[in-house]
């Protein structure tokens, strides 16, 4: 049995609105990341991927559930407490130029954590860390966020959660705002990085491919709800949730146009997404899903096991 | 599919769109000729900052010359210099001939006008249709374009929308003139991926029926793949290759295409492969290489690259292929 780094269970998050109505961001989901494991969590914009990255990070800390880091509830503790507690745990953002403050310059960006944290750091340990993320130091040193690409400071944002002597790294689209040729570089430094430090990730993507590419296990969210968990080489050939199917059969690739698509059936595919103040009951993916039931309305699917390490939600996949 | 006749839809001829910036002339657009024929679509790709958007915009007319800016080259569409056009004459052809779809559908749809009012205005105008005709065509078209209930979502607001429903409103505005030309800047990349299909499987419908062409412009060569009859590949201001679709993703002649398609991770490919990256950025547009403007980023560059810039010529075996490069990759098989 491998060692978990990180334990999830019955994640809730809401957010109130007002008027008494409760945005439902995640409603109970659970997971485990394993030590030197990547989990990608995979969804599409208001499925809760991002809200689950940041309640694990107690970014607000979550309505309920339970959060264990290295065998520490997180949910028990508050202020520098949590801040010493979480260490182990970095982020890492989609917007890497945003995330940095404009103000800095490099050298002092990469150091800001352990500073924080009290702890001195030489300019040779700067070096070393911005060459291990493919920054050269000498052009780099003196620059602020605004004179580097955006790869350049998605490399930054590595270097300064990696100062940190981390576990476990959260990335949470990390590669959605950068070029292709850039995404395959930082792809390939997360990856590495990862190999070095032996750490942990989670990886937070919409992009089916860059998630399949980084992953060990692939949990697909769908409006506050695990559909599926999947070992990433599985995802291709051997996912069974209908959501999942629907996600790769839109990947926009080799596709032929459809030409005979019928208009209804283009109308039913147009399903929107339901709103998470009010998410249907039961199995919240049946609006859109051409396998729904009456049950599908009535009773919540639980997770049943289709392989080793592959889990789905569904009435209707047949095991 | 191609049908090169005698007069093309759209003929762009050496075209260059210089911005003058602070830091001086920047070539965006830096010499790019093509035609278009009717009903054909084409698809341009390119990473930030190849000059894509630019030549799309200046193709309508949006980019012509003034203080910021110099337009050279032709753009003739339909036998008319698009560049020659007065204001008036341009504003008759945006709308009723050539129709446009941007990235972020808000920033397309005025937000305390209603969703009908945005179809009807064009309608009114270039149509000469009175109130209720407009209304009545205007529920059609969203009809035509899959909003479910559309006498009822005539009346909201755009932020009453999701992103899908405004971009196909958006979509419906620019097709509510029947134009012979439709240029879609990154019309899907602020969608979610099942949204994006619904809407590229939208415009490829309308395409059959309406007989439109279409330029798709995408940084996304998986949007482009499947959509496109043919695909210009841009790189520094300038096309670098330009194929058939399926041609140019089965035997790319120019490292930077093929480059691109081993960078992109790929769904039937096992998880944790080294993705083939581009190393080094594109050049600075201001001060552009003399030479090849891939050189520096290269696998396959040699000393003859820096000297000279390469033009598009077609291959050898293939007329329908141009690439611009001095060694190019598939030659002769692999």
């Amino acid at each position: 049995m491998t060692e978990q780094v990180l334990s999830v269970a019955d994640l809730v998050v809401e957010f109130p609105l007002g008027g008494g109505q409760t945005v439902h961001a995640v409603s109970g989901v659970s997971f485990d990341v394993r030590d030197g494991e990547t989990l990608g969590i995979l969804g599409e914009s208001g499925c809760g991927k991002s809200t689950v990255g940041r309640a694990v990070m107690q970014l607000p800390r979550p309505t309920a559930g339970s959060v264990r880091l290295l065998g520490d509830e997180l949910t028990e503790y508050a202020g520098r407490r949590l801040r010493r507690q979480r260490s182990p745990m970095q982020m890492i953002f989609q917007d890497p130029v945003s995330s940095l403050n404009p103000r800095r310059k490099v050298k002092d960006l990469v150091a800001e954590g352990p500073r924080m944290r009290g702890r001195s750091v030489s300019d040779e340990e700067i070096r070393s860390m911005l060459s291990a993320v493919g920054l050269d130091p000498d052009v780099v040193w003196d620059r602020r966020p605004h004179e580097l690409s955006g790869g350049q400071c998605q490399r930054l944002c590595i270097a300064r959660a990696l100062m940190l002597d981390p576990r476990m790294l959260i990335c949470d689209e990390p590669v959605s705002s950068l070029d292709v040729s850039v995404q395959a570089q930082i792809l390939n430094l997360l990856e590495d990085t990862k190999e070095r430090h032996r750490l942990s990730m989670i990886f937070i993507a919409h992009d089916l491919a860059v998630v399949k590419n980084i992953s060990d296990r692939i949990m697909v969210m769908y409006l506050g709800k695990v559909c599926e968990v999947v070992p990433a080489d599985r995802l291709a050939e051997h996912a069974l949730h209908p959501y999942s199917l629907l996600l790769i059969d839109s990947v926009p690739e080799a596709h032929l146009p459809d030409a005979d698509l019928e208009p209804e059936h283009a109308a039913e595919r147009a399903g929107e997404l339901p709103s998470p103040i009010d998410p249907p009951s039961g199995c919240r993916f049946r609006t859109r899903c051409p396998l729904a039931t009456e049950r599908c309305a009535v009773e919540e699917p639980e997770m049943r096991e289709a392989a080793p390490d592959h889990f789905v939600a569904c009435h209707h996949v047949e095991l | 599919m191609t049908n090169q006749t005698a007069t093309p839809l759209l003929e762009v001829n050496d075209l260059r769109t210089v911005l003058h910036t602070p830091r001086g002339d920047l070539a965006a657009v830096d010499g790019v000729s093509f035609r278009l024929g009717r009903g054909e679509t084409l698809g341009i790709v390119g990473e930030s900052g190849s000059g894509k958007s630019v030549l799309g915009r200046t193709v309508m007319g949006l980019h012509t010359t003034g203080p910021t800016k110099t337009v050279t080259g032709q753009v003739l569409f339909a036998g008319r210099d698009v560049q020659q056009l007065d204001r008036r004459a341009l504003r008759e052809l945006w709308g009723a001939e050539i129709g446009m779809v941007f990235q972020d559908p808000m920033t397309a749809l005025n937000p305390v006008k209603r969703v009908g009012v945005h179809l009807t205005e064009t309608l009114r105008k270039h149509r000469g249709l009175d109130r209720k005709q407009a209304k009545a065509r205007a529920i059609e078209l969203l009809d035509l374009v899959g909003i479910p209930d559309p006498r009822r979502r005539i009346d909201q607001f755009p932020h009453e929308m999701s992103g899908g429903m405004r971009q196909r409103v958006v979509i419906a505005m620019a097709l509510a003139n029947e134009p012979a030309l439709l240029i879609a800047d990154e019309p899907t990349t602020a969608l979610d991926v099942t949204v994006q299909r619904q809407i590229l499987d939208l415009l490829a419908r309308l395409q059959k029926e309406m007989g439109m062409a279409i330029i798709l412009i995408s940084h996304n060569l998986g949007v482009v793949a499947g959509r496109a009859d043919r695909v210009a590949v841009m790189y520094g201001g300038r096309i670098s290759e330009t194929a058939p679709a399926s041609t140019l993703f089965e035997t790319p002649q120019h490292p930077y295409t093929e480059a691109l398609l081993e960078a992109i991770p790929r769904l039937e490919e096992p998880p944790h492969r080294r993705l083939a990256a581009i190393n080094g950025a594109p050049p600075d547009m201001v001060r552009p290489p003399e030479g090849c403007r891939f050189a520096a980023r290269c696998r396959h560059a040699r000393n003859d690259c820096d000297q000279e810039l390469p033009e598009l010529v077609p291959a050898v075996h293939d007329a329908a292929h141009h690439f611009a490069c001095f060694h190019p990759v598939n030659q002769g098989g692999r």
